[in-house]
């Protein structure tokens, strides 16, 4: 699970697109591919509660990543039968690309938990992860339990990684770049929106999602680390209450009190060459695509 | 407007946790910005009418 790189890589994505394609990306497509996956899975992995019964899964990690599951709308196959979909109804290269390049965001950050993702599904159900921090995405658990290893972790460092990245990048937070670089690339979406928002309604749009992930990086962290009072087991197996928050452990696969899950996966020793290479592959198919899907649009167009 | 959407986001999400979702964290920013800008621009021509209104009499 991550939670604020999730936001901020959508930034990133953007900004650093290929020259072929760069700025002819729609936000909104990528926006919603890297949403997709927790959208479709997440829901169930904490459930609800209703007079005292819990509704959800019975084991989280296996509905969230895993095969049987929901674990297929965390792999590129998914991602590729979505696009294929917007492109077949829609004939517009900047949502196909844009949706395929968001979900693939995601689905390559996900293999940093303990659980991972289905990489190369359906070839090979096996969950792809190398370990950064422990999955703790539990049915007692839930969300807080969830949020405060995951910011107590790597976790963390991994949303500051992101945020760093798109701090680097600032100019592609600023007014300009969404006027002359974001909306020229959807400019109908774009107008859609204008029917309810002003033009500071609608560059306050694009900023949300970041806004969004520096709110919940910054909430949870300080949640976790000075208002929660957690009762925790230690490895000797005694029980103590933390009155300062949760323990910080930012060691590989942490934190410590976190009890590690398990699905069945690949050698850990590949997944990092594996995902680098699906990632390279995913940008060579998506440039290969590009020209002949803008000359399809084309000629709709005319 | 941003910093006030900031500001006053992160106290509630903090201690009521259900605002920190994908719908509430964005709509929140939105409708902050939207809301104030709207306001702003009314009180801009309020005043600007008011002093028409002076240089008159």
């Amino acid at each position: 699970v991550s939670w604020a790189a999730h936001q901020f890589e959508i930034y990133a994505v953007e900004n650093h697109a290929p020259k072929k394609i760069a700025g002819q990306l729609s936000f909104f497509a990528i926006w919603l591919g890297d949403f997709t996956p927790d959208f479709l899975a997440k829901f169930w992995v904490y459930g609800i509660t209703i007079n005292g019964h819990h509704y959800g899964a019975s084991k989280p990690y296996q509905w969230h990543r895993g095969w049987p599951g929901m674990g297929f709308s965390h792999t590129l196959f998914f991602g590729a039968l979505v696009s294929a979909f917007i492109w077949w109804r829609t004939k517009n290269p900047a949502w196909t690309a844009g949706y395929m390049l968001g979900i693939g965001a995601h689905v390559i950050t996900d293999i940093n938990d303990s659980i991972g993702t289905m990489l190369v599904f359906p070839f090979l159900t096996r969950n792809w992860s190398i370990g950064t921090w422990a999955y703790a995405a539990t049915v007692k658990g839930g969300k807080y339990y969830d949020a405060a290893a995951y910011y107590s972790s790597l976790g963390f460092v991994m949303d500051a990684f992101w945020l760093v990245v798109v701090l680097f990048s600032w100019r592609c937070l600023t007014r300009n770049y969404w006027r002359t670089r974001i909306v020229p690339a959807d400019a109908r979406a774009w107008a859609w929106f204008s029917r309810w928002l002003s033009d500071s309604g609608l560059y306050a749009l694009y900023l949300a999602t970041f806004f969004y992930g520096l709110a919940r990086l910054v909430s949870w962290t300080t949640w976790a680390h000075l208002i929660a009072h957690p009762t925790i087991t230690l490895p000797n197996g005694k029980v103590v209450t933390f009155h300062h928050g949760y323990p910080w452990d930012l060691s590989w696969g942490g934190p410590w009190w976190v009890k590690a899950v398990h699905l069945p996966a690949a050698p850990r020793w590949l997944v990092l060459p594996v995902a680098l290479l699906l990632l390279f592959l995913l940008f060579r198919v998506v440039l290969a695509l590009w020209d002949p899907m803008q000359r399809v649009a084309m000629a709709r167009r005319l | 407007l941003y910093v006030g959407a900031f500001v006053t986001y992160v106290p509630c999400a903090i201690y009521q946790k259900f605002l920190l979702n994908w719908i509430c964290g964005p709509l929140w920013l939105v409708l902050w910005v939207e809301i104030g800008t709207r306001l702003r621009e009314r009180r801009r021509l309020a005043r600007a009418a008011r002093a028409h209104a002076a240089e008159a009499v």
